[in-house]
């Protein structure tokens, strides 16, 4: 866990980020714009308790303060970076001839477009799974042990529209509905021979509704992120807040 | 959908109808024979802010987080003084916190706000017993009401910056109040659903109780929901309905919360319990006849958004599903902020900590997505398929119990259809916001059921193809917008609206159903597709009229155009013929084309 300290230019919220290591999304993150003028730099590593003199000294080197952007980016080149590694490691332990060898990149350009996944078929293969039909689904989940996140699912864009005759002359359900309008029979009263039990099944709408009622809530939940704050006029770190939107179990982040 | 199915009078040939979350209120009007469909296009338009707000939704996660932080004090809110290194040390840290916050000025509206902080928060109503009664919270000395109003004071420090970010509010920091923003009312009221418009003697569209229980007894509703049981901690799926004792009786089910909910209502709103949204999970008493158990529900969507599990495992050997998204929506895979934020808080602060972890590991996505590619599968098979169990068999990357039975060849096989709006069409952005989005959404869900049903109910459509009109209507979609017309205004006025009780009464269902009279729908329609086009109909029409009916249809061809005059022929031919409407069956549905 690394840690970062952002103070804010008008000297009264301080805020503290804390990056975990499985969460590389940290860079998109709404945070970063609104508080562009927040200057940023790493708090100590271990016990996460820096100095009260570092946080609110007036004459902190000014070279290293680097942008809160910025700083998220490079961090999670570093960690595409090391994974790339330890898999182009795995690979060779393998003995599996990777196409593309990381080592070997001159640009860094070159290097992110190869960990992000684009031309290298071989290191995507390795990460997900494109599902089509409920056999793959099970097949990866149950027998190869994919991780739900790990599985992509793209329905086919193409589809024939349906001739609604020839469904109803040879889907069993849509036949039973027929047959039974035929009969015109009524439930409890059904004719002679129809000894099947039709039942309908109406999906909710709530959920649909509610995610898209939940799209602000991105500019405001932050995942991945704690936020701690101080408020004093002083500029002294009075109150150290969690907001425990996440995991309630997290160690705190004590100072 | 299931107003296209009452109108092509194809409610009878169901054994069993099984609905999720808001499923269930339409399966509740299906069985009485109701069909409230205005509930959706007109009532909770109308209510807006009253079902669901965006501000409240926010403002609840707010809240709870700011309980839960409270509740959690020892472990959350340090205090550091300055250069007071005592503060550093975790066993004084509260008195420090104490001695450091005691100059502390405490923003007025903090102190004035106490009717939307949590009672536990509010500076005036704190008191020492009231604190020492509640257990998780650790603190009991007088200056408790310190610690918790400074407490608050920063939370608003903590929210300024961040409350500046969401769409919509004050881009000023300085003028922002963020405790305006905190409150412990649910973001979408399943209250005002339940009571303002269900209720029987109150509700806009009451649900007609005796109806719906003679007509339950041949044609049950299950109420699907998901939850916790209170003796084993399993995450279960529950069936409400499948005992007798669920929905009526001396020893109906009863929410142990609200314990003025009994019975079909109490089922209905844990079905409806949207975690985040509704408030904590429903704790139902259900009676199953060794006695009575206690089931936290929540729900449906978490284990069954489509309920066909429950119907197969019920012994049903045909299953026709109705859809809520479009063929081919996008079916997500990677944990969203719902999955990996809003869920485990909800769950973790109720303690269900299973369900937590069962959302962050994409097990709610992995049943969806298994839904949908069994459905797509099982539209395509004739022969019948196999149907997983509702049992949870994956926890993201973990299977619950080994001893569950993975292996589809061991399931239950049953026929299933879905029926889904076809691809490309547009998703339901909000529920109450728009009243066009939804009267569309409405429409394009019937005209896919009507064309889907109607050859299955005796109508062949495919004679009628020649009459689609200019802008590429088809039939179905000409009907849908018969049967749900544009509202005008003052229709739509919430006034007018949530004050307009409207009481439609049940119909019991039929011993025999009553013989269709088909034969003229048919000659109606063949008239339509071998008939004169629009135009030549309409001169027809003038000249054959005379005195009074002439003026009449002039004067409507001036105010509504040519379609007009078409429109209502149709739609006195659809209010003769379609057997959902004959006898005056479902004239609340019908009034929109009896109006015109």
């Amino acid at each position: 866990m690394s840690s970062h300290h952002i103070s804010l230019n008008r000297g009264v919220v301080s805020i503290y980020v804390v990056d975990f290591k499985n969460k590389p999304n940290l860079v998109n993150t709404e945070l970063v714009s609104p508080i562009g003028r927040s200057v940023v730099m790493p708090l100590a590593k271990k016990k996460g308790a820096p100095k009260m003199s570092r946080l609110t000294s007036n004459k902190r080197p000014h070279k290293r303060i680097l942008g809160l952007k910025s700083l998220l980016r490079r961090q999670a080149l570093k960690r595409r970076l090391k994974n790339a590694r330890v898999k182009l490691k795995a690979e060779e332990s393998r003995s599996i001839d990777p196409n593309k060898d990381l080592k070997n990149r001159s640009s860094k350009k070159e290097k992110k477009s190869v960990l992000s996944g684009a031309g290298n078929s071989a290191n995507k293969a390795t990460k997900t799974f494109n599902i089509t039909t409920v056999e793959e689904l099970y097949d990866a989940i149950f027998q190869k042990g994919y991780a739900m996140k790990d599985l992509i699912y793209q329905p086919r864009s193409e589809r024939k529209p349906l001739n609604v005759s020839d469904e109803v002359a040879n889907h069993p359900v849509l036949s039973l509905i027929a047959k039974r309008v035929r009969e015109g029979s009524t439930p409890g009263n059904r004719a002679e021979g129809d000894t099947a039990k039709l039942a309908m099944s109406i999906e909710g709408g709530g959920m649909v509704s509610f995610q898209k009622k939940l799209a602000p809530f991105k500019y405001l939940m932050l995942p991945d992120l704690i936020l701690v704050f101080s408020a004093n006029r002083e500029e002294q770190l009075v109150l150290v807040w969690r907001l425990p939107l996440q995991r309630l179990d997290w160690p705190m982040f004590s100072m | 959908m299931a107003a296209a199915i009452a109108t092509l009078g194809l409610a009878d040939v169901f054994d069993v109808i099984y609905g999720s979350s808001a499923g269930s209120i339409v399966g509740a009007y299906m069985v009485s024979r109701q069909m409230c469909i205005d509930v959706y296009t007109e009532i909770l338009v109308a209510a807006k802010e009253t079902f669901i707000c965006k501000k409240r939704l926010m403002g609840n996660l707010v809240y709870h987080a700011t309980r839960e932080a409270v509740k959690r004090g020892n472990s959350v809110i340090l205090g550091i003084s300055g250069n007071n290194k005592k503060a550093r040390s975790s066993s004084a840290k509260s008195i420090s916190y104490h001695e450091s916050i005691s100059h502390m000025e405490i923003p007025t509206y903090v102190k004035n706000c106490e009717d939307i902080l949590p009672p536990e928060l509010t500076n005036s109503k704190l008191d020492a017993k009231r604190l020492t009664d509640l257990k998780s919270i650790n603190v009991a000395d007088a200056t408790n009401s310190n610690w918790v109003s400074s407490a608050l004071a920063a939370f608003s420090n903590v929210m300024s910056p961040v409350f500046p970010l969401v769409r919509g509010l004050p881009s000023s920091m300085n003028n922002v109040n963020p405790l305006k923003y905190v409150s412990n009312k649910p973001g979408m009221n399943i209250t005002f659903v339940l009571d303002g418009i269900m209720c029987k003697q109150n509700g806009l569209r009451p649900l007609d109780l005796e109806t719906f229980e003679q007509n339950n007894k041949r044609q049950p509703l299950r109420v699907i929901a998901s939850g916790v049981s209170e003796e084993t901690g399993d995450m279960v799926t529950a069936s409400l309905g499948i005992h007798e004792s669920d929905f009526f009786g001396p020893n109906a089910t009863i929410c142990a919360n609200d314990k003025s909910r009994k019975g079909l209502f109490a089922c209905l709103a844990a079905s409806m319990s949207v975690p985040g949204a509704t408030g904590p999970p429903l704790a139902l008493q259900r009676n199953d006849g060794n006695g009575s158990r206690i089931s936290h529900c929540f729900d449906a969507f978490c284990y069954e958004p489509m309920p066909y599990r429950s119907a197969v495992e019920e012994d049903a050997t045909h299953v026709l599903v109705l859809r809520t998204r479009p063929d081919g929506c996008a079916v997500k895979t990677k944990p969203t902020l719902y999955e990996s934020v809003i869920a485990p808080f909800y769950f973790n602060s109720n303690n269900m900590p299973q369900v937590a972890r069962y959302f962050e590991r994409g097990g709610q996505q992995f049943r969806y997505l298994e839904d949908v590619l069994t459905l797509e599968k099982a539209r395509k098979a004739r022969e019948p398929v196999p149907v997983p169990p509702t049992k949870i068999l994956h926890w993201g990357n973990k299977l619950k119990d080994e001893n569950i039975e993975t292996d589809p060849s061991t399931w239950k096989k049953a026929h299933l259809y879905p029926v889904v709006l076809p691809q490309g069409a547009t998703e339901l952005s909000t529920v109450s916001t728009d009243h066009g989005e939804v009267l569309n959404a409405v429409r394009s869900g019937f005209a896919t059921a009507f064309e889907l049903l109607a050859p299955a109910a005796g109508f062949d459509l495919n004679s009628f193809s020649n009459s689609v009109t200019s802008d590429n209507k088809t039939v179905a979609q000409q009907i849908a917008e018969m049967v749900f017309p544009d509202n005008s205004p003052h229709e739509l006025d919430p006034e007018v609206v949530l004050q307009l009780q409207l009481e439609v009464k049940g119909e019991a269902i039929p011993e025999k159903e009553l013989k269709r009279d088909l034969k003229r729908f048919r000659q109606w329609m063949q008239r339509r597709s071998q008939g004169m086009s629009q135009n030549k109909r309409i001169m027809k029409l003038a000249g054959l009229t005379s005195g009074v009916f002439r003026r009449r249809h002039q004067n409507r061809m001036v105010l509504y155009g040519e379609s007009a005059i078409i429109m209502d022929l149709d739609q006195r031919a659809l209010l003769k013929h379609l057997p959902g409407f004959k006898e005056g069956k479902l004239s609340h549905l019908s009034k929109n084309l009896r109006m015109v």
